[in-house]
C-alpha cells in the first residue's frame, strides 16, 4: 500500500486512546484513523465498548502500519503513544501496555469511579499520579482539557481539545489543516465553530506546556 | 450520500467490521434487512437503516430474532436478497426456524445470516460460540479474518446462497464487528428489487429423509467450492514443521505473534475462512510435512475438533502429527485470544521464548498502576431512570416486609444484581426470562410461597419475549407483578427503536404499540408510574403488591438519559447547599453517595460534604427528593 | 459484642429479636428508619459506629440507676411503681371525650394555654392506625384524646418537632416511649439531640400494646373498620376488649386479643412510666377518673399550677388504694425479667444494665 511520502516513526505505530465511557474517545480514534487511511496507511482500530459504556474504562487501540501484520489488539507493553482523556486511565493503560519508551498525553481532570464517588475508595493523589506517569514515560504532557472545556460549558469537547494537543505534538505524519478538515467532515455544522475553537485551544495548551 | 453507499470501486475506506458487512450487502444489491439489536451486531442494521431510503431497500428492527429471520426468509422467497443479523444469543431464538429452513431451502433471493459472537462476553451474558450451530443445523459457515473479508464474504455469501438455496451464515466476533480497518470497495450490483412469490412452488420439508438427503447433496457441492475458495490459504514456508490452523480474529493475532517472534518464515499458517463444511482436501495439502499443528480459534475448539476429524480421514497421507490447542492446554478454553496469548503459545512450541518488555519496568509499573487506577465498577449512568426504579422497588418491598423479591432478565437493568442497583435483582438469564420464571413462581401459593413475586424487563424485551409469558400468566391466573422499565428505547445496545417506537430503523414513521393496551387486553391491572416521582411510585408499587389476585403490570416510564442528552437537555441544574449538608454525621451518613450511589454526586472526604460533579450529573433531579436535609437544590433548566 | 453503639447493633439486638416496641425514637432522625403500619423498618444500611438511634432506643443498654440518678437524684429503687413525690386521683375540670378522667388532655391543653410549650408529641388515629402527631394547638390535643391500644411511633413526632425548630415540646407516651424520651433528655454531648427540645414528659400506664397489623386483620372480618371511633379495656375482672363504633359498642373476649400483644411487651418491666415527670392511668375503682403519679419537681409544679388555675381537679390517694396497682406493676416486672433472662441466658437481664442486686430482689 502506498502512503503519500510521509513516514511513520514506528511501523506499526501503536496509539492507545483511553478514557471512561461517554468521554468520546471512539469519536477521536475514528477521526484520527480515517485521516491516516486517506494518507495511504493501513489502519486497524480495536475498540472496547458495550456494557463498559456505563461508567467503565474504555480504550481504543489505534494501529497504523506501512506493511500490515497488525491485529485489533496491541500486544502487552507495546504502546508508543497513550492519549488519556482521564489521568488514572493513563496509568491503568501504562500498567498493561507501557514500556520505557512510551509517550503520554493526558487530561488532568479525574472522573471518579463509582466506588470513589460513593466514598468507599479514595481517588489516587493527583500529583503522585502525575509523577508516576512522568517517571515511567519517555515524554509526558498534561493538558487541563476538561477544565478548558468547562469554561465554554461543554465538557464533552475535552476529546477535541486533546486531539488539538495531539496534533500540536506532531508525532503522526498529519498536518494541522488535515486534522481540521477531518473535524469539519465529522462534526455537524452547528457545532463546528465550537469544535474548531476547542481544537485550537488544545494546540495552544500543548504549546504552552 | 454516505461513504458507505458510494459506488466507487477501488476506493479505500476505514470501516467498522459491521459497516464492512453492511457494505458487502450493499455491493451485493441487498433489498431486505432485518434484525433484533444486540452487541456486537447492532450497527449492521443501523447503517443499512440510515441508507434505506437512498438505496430503495427495506430495513427493520424486528420484534425478536425468530421473527427477524422469518421476515428475511419471506423476502428471499419473493426473490429478493435479504440479510438478517443478530448476536450469539439471538441465534438460540432464531434456530427453530432455521432448522426447518435448511430442509425447505430458501431463495430464489439469496439469504445471509450474520451472527456476531462475543468472545470474552465483553458486552454479553455469555461467550457462546455459534459455530456449532452450523454443524447442528447444517448451514454453510464463513468466518471473516479481517475487515476486507467481512465485506467480501458477505457479498460472496449471497451468491452461494442463491446457487444452493441455503441460508449462508457468517460468524463475526466483537473484535471484527466493532473494530475498524481498511476496506477496498468493489462495484455495487443493482440487485433484484422486484418481488414476486412463485405460487407454483410449495415450500415444505417433507418427506424429511428425502429433503435431508437433498441438503447433504448441496453440502457436498458447497464443500467442493470451499476446497477452491480464496478465503482459505496457506501462508509461510513450504513444509513447515509447525503449522498454525486458524480462523477469524485468531488469524490476525497469529500473524502478529509471528511478527513479534520473528518466526514468519519458519512457521506455517493455514488460514481457514470456510469452516463448515470443512475443505478437507485443502487442509490435508496444507498440513503435508507438518510435525506439529497448533489450532487457534475463539472460543470453543470447534475447528480443532473438525481438523482432527479430517486428519483421521487422511492419516495415511499425513503420517504422525501432534495436535496442540485447547485440548492440550496451549490455548485457553475461555475468553478471547490476543497477540500475546498466541506469541506465548508459539514461543512455547518452538522453544524460542517471548519477553515483550523489560521485566523490571513491567513489574514496577504494574505494581504502581494497580493501586493508583481504581477499579471502575459498572454502574447506571448518572440520572438513569433504572436507578430510581430500583430505589422505589426497594423501598416498597421493605415497607411490605414479606421478603418479596424480583426476578429479571438481561439489559441495562441487569446492573440491579449488584450494589449499584441495591442488589434488588435475584436472577438473570435470557431475554424475558424474568417474566417466565414469575409465571411459575406466581403459582406456588398452595405450596406456601407467601412472598410477593415481581419480575422486571425492559420495554424492548417486553415485545421481544415477555408477551407470551404474560399470556401464559393471564390464562393460568398466575399471581405476580410485572414491572416494565420503559425508557422508550433499546438502551443497552445503543438506543435503537423498538416495536413501541414511533419511528423505525429507516427513520420513517412506524406504528408504536402501547404496552399498557397490550397488557390491559390480557386482563392485567396496569399502572404507569414515573420512577423519578419517588413517593408516588413507592406507594403505588406497595399498593400493587398488596393485591394478590392475578397479574399486575407496572410500567415505570421515563426516558433513558443517554437518549435525552442526545437532545442536549439537562432537566435541572443541580447544586448542593453545603451549610445544610450533614455529610457523614448521624442524621444522614451520606445517603446520596454511599447508598443512592448516583455518580453525579461525589463525596468530598476532605470537605466532609457531598458535591455535584457537573461533568457527570445529567440533571434528572431525583437526588433532591432523596436528601433528608433539603441540601440538594435543583433549578429547572429544561421543561420536561 | 462489639463496642459499637450504632444501627448495626440496633438491627441485630432489637429489630431482629423482636424486642422493638415501635416507640419511634429511631424514626425521623435520619433516612434509615421508618415506621409503617406499626412496624419499625430499616430501609438501608448505615455503618455508623455510634448513632442516636442506638443511644435513644429504649431496648438498648438501659441503665436504670443512671437514668434515675439524673432524673430524681436517687438510685433505681424497688418500689414497683417507681420513684414518686405524690399520688392523686384526678380528672379534667371540664367534661369532654377522654379515655378516662381526661387528665392528660387537660394538662396538655393547659400547657398550650399558658404558653409553656410550643408543641406536643401525641398520638392520633388515622382511621384505626395510631400515628405520631406533632400538635401545635388545642384542636390537635382534642384530636389525640383517647387510647389507641396498638403501639405508635409517637417519638418520631418529637424528632420532627426538634428538626423543625420547636424548643418546648411536651411528650405523651407509654412507658417504653417515656424511657426513650428519658434517654434523650439525660444524654449529654450528642449533637442534634431531640431531648434538648423536651419540656415535659407525661407518661401513661401500660400493661401491653398490640401489633397493629394483627389487630387490624382480626377486626377486618368482624367490624366495619371505617365505623370505629375508639377502644377501651375496662378494668379487671371484665376481661373484655371494647370497640366503640358509630353503631354502638362491640365487645370481644380479651383472650382473643391477647395473642396480638407484641413480643416486646413481654420484656417490658415498666407499667407506670417510671421515668416521666408525671404518670397517668385509669383509676381502678372509677374508670371515669385517673390515677396521677407525680415524680419530678417539674411535674409537681405543673400539677400545682394546673390545679390552681382550675384545669384539673385532684384528690390525694389514700395509702390503701395502691395495693392492687403495685401488685400488677410487680407482676409485670417479674414476668419481664424472667422472660429476659430466658430469651438470652448470656446476658442476665437482656438490655437492662443493672442494678443486679435490686433486680434480683424484685424477682424474689
Ligand atoms: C397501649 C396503652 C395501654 C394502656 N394500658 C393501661 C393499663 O393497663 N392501665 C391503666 O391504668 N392505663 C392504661 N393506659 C392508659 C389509659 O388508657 C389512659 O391513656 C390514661 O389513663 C390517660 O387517660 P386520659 O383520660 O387522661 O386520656 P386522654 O385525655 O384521652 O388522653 C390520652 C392520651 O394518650 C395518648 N395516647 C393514646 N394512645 C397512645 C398510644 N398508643 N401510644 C402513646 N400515646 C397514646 C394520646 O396522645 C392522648 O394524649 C394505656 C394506654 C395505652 C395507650
Ligand atoms: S440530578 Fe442528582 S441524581 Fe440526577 S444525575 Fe444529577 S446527581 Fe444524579
Ligand atoms: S443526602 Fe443531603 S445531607 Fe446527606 S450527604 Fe447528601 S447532600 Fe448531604
Ligand atoms: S440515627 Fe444516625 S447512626 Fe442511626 S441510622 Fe440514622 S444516621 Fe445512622
Ligand atoms: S424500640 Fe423504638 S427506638 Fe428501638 S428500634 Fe424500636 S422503634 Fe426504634
Ligand atoms: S407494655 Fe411496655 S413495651 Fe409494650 S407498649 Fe406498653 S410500655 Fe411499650
Amino acid at each position: 500500500m502506498k502512503h503519500n511520502g510521509a513516514a511513520l516513526a514506528h511501523d506499526p505505530t501503536n496509539i492507545i486512546i483511553a478514557g471512561v465511557g461517554g468521554q468520546g474517545n471512539i469519536m477521536a480514534s475514528q477521526l484520527l484513523g480515517k485521516l491516516l487511511v486517506t494518507k495511504g496507511f493501513e489502519v486497524i482500530i480495536g475498540e472496547t465498548y458495550g456494557a463498559s459504556q456505563r461508567g467503565g474504562s474504555v480504550m481504543s487501540h489505534l494501529r497504523v502500519a506501512g506493511k500490515g501484520g497488525i491485529s485489533p489488539i496491541i500486544p502487552k507493553g507495546k504502546a508508543h503513544y497513550i492519549i488519556a482523556l482521564e489521568p488514572a486511565e493513563a496509568l491503568r493503560v501504562m500498567g498493561e501496555y507501557g514500556n520505557p519508551d512510551v509517550r503520554v498525553l493526558s487530561n488532568t481532570r479525574p472522573i471518579y469511579p463509582v466506588d470513589v464517588s460513593t466514598g468507599a475508595l479514595d481517588y489516587p493523589d493527583l500529583d503522585n499520579l502525575k509523577k508516576i506517569i512522568t517517571d515511567h514515560a519517555k515524554e509526558t504532557f498534561f493538558v487541563d482539557a476538561t477544565d478548558i472545556a468547562l469554561r465554554v460549558k461543554t465538557p464533552i469537547l475535552a476529546n477535541i481539545i486533546m486531539l488539538g494537543a495531539f496534533a500540536q505534538w506532531g508525532v503522526v505524519p498529519l498536518s494541522v489543516d488535515e486534522f481540521k478538515e477531518a473535524i469539519r467532515q465529522s462534526v455537524p455544522e452547528k457545532h463546528l465553530k465550537k469544535n474548531i475553537e476547542a481544537f485550537e485551544e488544545g494546540m495552544r495548551a500543548l504549546a504552552a506546556s | 450520500m454516505s461513504y458507505l453507499s458510494k459506488d466507487s470501486p477501488g476506493e479505500v475506506n476505514l470501516l467498522m467490521g459491521n459497516e464492512a458487512i453492511a457494505r458487502g450487502a450493499i455491493e451485493a444489491g441487498v433489498a431486505f434487512a432485518s434484525a433484533y439489536p444486540g452487541n456486537p451486531s447492532s450497527e449492521i442494521i443501523t447503517v443499512l437503516g440510515s441508507l434505506a431510503q437512498e438505496l430503495g431497500i427495506y430495513v427493520e428492527w424486528s420484534t425478536n430474532e425468530k421473527v427477524a429471520v422469518e421476515a428475511a426468509a419471506g423476502a428471499s422467497y419473493a426473490g429478493l436478497r435479504s440479510i438478517c443479523a443478530m448476536k450469539q444469543n439471538g441465534l438460540n431464538v432464531a434456530s427453530d426456524f432455521i432448522s426447518n429452513a435448511v430442509l425447505t431451502g430458501v431463495g430464489p433471493g439469496g439469504m445471509v445470516l450474520i451472527v456476531a459472537d462475543d468472545p470474552g462476553g465483553i458486552s454479553s451474558s455469555n461467550e457462546e460460540d455459534t459455530r456449532y450451530f452450523s454443524r447442528l443445523l447444517e448451514i454453510p459457515l464463513l468466518e471473516p479474518a479481517g475487515f476486507q473479508e467481512a465485506k467480501d464474504m458477505t457479498a460472496f455469501a449471497f451468491k452461494l446462497s442463491e446457487e444452493t438455496g441455503l441460508i449462508v451464515m457468517i460468524r463475526s466476533v466483537t473484535r471484527i464487528s466493532h473494530g475498524r480497518g481498511n476496506v477496498v470497495y468493489s462495484k455495487i450490483e443493482k440487485g433484484n428489487k422486484k418481488a414476486r412469490f412463485d405460487t407454483g412452488r410449495t415450500v415444505l420439508a417433507f418427506p424429511v429423509p428425502w429433503t435431508h438427503k437433498i441438503l447433504h447433496d448441496k453440502m457436498a457441492v458447497i464443500k467442493d467450492k470451499f476446497e477452491e475458495s480464496d478465503f482459505n490459504r496457506y501462508e509461510g514456508p513450504k513444509g513447515a514443521d509447525l503449522v498454525v490452523v486458524t480462523s477469524g480474529a485468531a488469524y490476525l493475532y497469529t500473524k502478529e505473534a509471528l511478527g513479534l517472534l520473528g518466526l514468519s518464515d519458519r512457521v506455517g499458517v493455514l488460514k481457514l475462512g470456510t469452516t463448515f463444511p470443512l475443505p478437507e482436501d485443502f487442509i490435508t495439502r496444507g498440513l503435508k510435512g507438518a510435525k506439529k499443528v497448533l489450532v487457534a480459534e475463539e472460543v470453543i475448539p470447534f475447528l480443532e475438533a473438525s481438523v482432527k476429524e479430517a486428519y483421521a480421514n487422511h492419516v495415511k497421507d499425513l503420517g504422525v502429527i501432534e495436535f496442540y490447542g485447547k485440548a492440550s492446554g496451549h490455548i485457553p478454553r475461555e475468553n478471547e485470544l490476543s497477540p500475546d496469548i498466541m506469541a506465548q503459545a508459539i514461543a512455547g512450541l518452538t522453544g524460542t521464548g517471548y519477553v515483550p518488555v523489560d521485566p523490571a519496568y513491567q513489574a514496577e509499573i504494574r505494581g504502581l498502576s494497580l493501586p493508583n487506577s481504581p477499579y471502575r465498577a459498572l454502574t447506571f449512568c448518572a440520572g438513569c431512570p433504572h436507578r430510581a426504579t430500583y430505589w422505589d422497588l426497594k423501598k416498597a418491598l421493605k415497607l411490605d416486609g414479606r421478603d418479596g423479591f424480583i426476578v429479571g432478565d438481561i439489559g441495562c437493568y441487569t446492573i440491579g444484581l449488584g450494589p449499584q442497583g441495591y442488589s434488588m435483582l435475584r436472577t438473570t438469564h435470557a431475554m424475558g426470562s424474568g417474566s417466565g420464571l414469575a409465571t411459575g413462581l406466581g403459582q406456588l401459593k398452595t405450596f406456601g410461597l407467601d412472598q410477593p413475586v415481581l419480575a422486571v424487563s425492559g420495554d424492548s424485551t417486553f415485545y421481544h419475549s415477555v408477551i407470551p409469558a404474560l399470556i401464559n400468566a393471564a390464562h393460568h391466573e398466575s399471581n405476580f407483578t410485572m414491572v416494565v422499565l420503559d425508557n422508550s428505547t433499546t438502551a443497552m445496545t445503543g438506543a435503537q427503536p423498538h416495536s413501541g417506537s414511533d419511528t423505525g430503523a429507516m427513520g420513517i414513521p412506524a406504528h408504536g404499540l402501547s404496552i399498557e393496551k397490550i397488557c390491559e387486553s390480557l386482563g392485567a391491572k396496569v399502572r404507569v408510574l414515573d420512577p423519578f416521582d419517588v413517593d408516588k411510585s413507592v406507594q403505588s408499587i406497595y399498593d400493587t403488591i398488596q393485591d394478590d389476585e392475578g397479574i399486575k403490570v407496572i410500567i415505570m416510564r421515563q426516558e433513558c438519559c443517554l437518549y435525552r442528552l442526545k437532545k442536549d437537555e439537562k432537566r435541572y441544574l443541580m447544586k448542593i447547599d453545603e451549610t445544610r449538608c450533614l455529610g457523614d454525621a448521624c442524621g444522614c451518613n451520606r445517603l446520596c453517595t454511599r447508598v443512592f450511589k448516583c455518580p453525579g454526586i461525589i463525596w468530598d472526604r476532605a470537605g466532609k460534604v457531598a458535591r455535584i460533579d457537573e461533568v457527570i450529573c445529567n440533571g434528572c433531579g431525583v437526588c433532591t427528593d432523596i436528601c433528608p436535609e433539603g441540601a440538594i437544590i435543583r433549578e429547572v433548566n429544561h421543561e420536561a | 459484642m462489639s463496642n459499637a453503639q450504632g444501627p448495626q447493633r440496633l438491627l441485630t439486638e432489637v429489630l431482629d429479636t423482636d424486642l422493638c416496641c415501635g416507640c419511634g425514637a429511631c424514626v425521623g432522625l435520619c433516612p434509615y428508619f421508618t415506621s409503617f403500619l406499626g412496624r419499625t423498618i430499616n430501609l438501608d444500611p448505615c455503618d455508623k459506629e455510634e448513632g442516636r438511634c442506638f443511644l435513644f432506643c429504649p431496648r438498648t443498654e438501659l441503665d436504670l440507676d443512671g437514668l434515675s440518678q439524673k432524673l430524681f437524684g436517687v438510685p433505681y429503687g424497688t418500689d414497683a411503681i417507681g420513684t414518686h413525690r405524690d399520688i392523686y386521683s384526678s380528672r379534667a375540670a371540664r367534661s369532654g371525650k377522654y379515655q378516662a378522667g381526661g387528665t392528660v388532655t387537660s394538662l396538655i391543653e393547659f400547657l398550650f394555654d399558658e404558653e409553656m410549650i410550643d408543641a406536643a408529641a401525641l398520638t392520633t388515629n388515622d382511621k384505626v392506625l395510631p400515628v405520631a402527631d406533632l400538635v401545635t394547638d388545642k384542636a390537635g390535643v382534642k384530636r389525640a384524646s383517647g387510647s389507641k391500644y396498638s403501639v405508635a411511633p409517637t417519638l418520631s413526632a418529637l424528632n420532627r418537632a426538634a428538626r423543625e425548630g420547636y424548643t418546648r415540646v411536651a411528650v405523651v407516651g407509654t412507658p417504653c416511649q417515656v424511657t426513650a424520651a428519658a434517654k434523650m433528655t439525660t444524654r449529654d454531648g450528642v449533637e442534634r439531640n431531640p431531648g434538648d427540645a423536651v419540656a415535659y414528659v407525661v407518661g401513661l400506664f401500660c400493661t401491653w400494646g398490640l401489633d397493629y397489623r394483627r389487630l387490624f386483620e382480626y377486626l377486618s372480618g368482624r367490624v366495619d373498620i371505617a365505623d370505629i371511633t375508639g377502644f377501651d379495656i375496662p378494668p379487671p375482672p371484665a376481661e373484655l376488649f371494647v370497640v366503640e363504633t358509630k353503631q354502638g359498642k362491640l365487645t370481644f373476649p380479651l383472650a382473643e386479643i391477647r395473642p396480638f400483644v407484641r413480643e416486646s411487651c413481654r420484656h417490658c418491666i415498666d407499667m407506670t412510666s417510671e421515668f416521666a415527670d408525671i404518670s397517668v392511668g385509669v383509676l381502678e375503682d372509677n374508670p371515669a377518673e385517673n390515677l396521677l403519679i407525680v415524680r419530678t419537681q417539674k411535674g409537681e409544679e405543673l400539677v400545682k399550677r394546673a390545679v390552681d388555675k382550675g384545669a384539673i381537679i385532684v384528690e390525694k390517694m389514700p395509702d390503701g388504694g395502691l395495693v392492687h396497682l403495685k401488685e400488677s406493676a410487680l407482676i409485670k416486672k417479674k414476668r419481664a425479667l424472667a422472660n429476659l433472662s430466658e430469651k438470652d441466658p448470656q446476658a442476665a437481664w437482656g438490655y437492662i444494665v443493672g442494678p443486679g442486686d435490686r433486680l434480683k430482689k424484685i424477682m424474689d
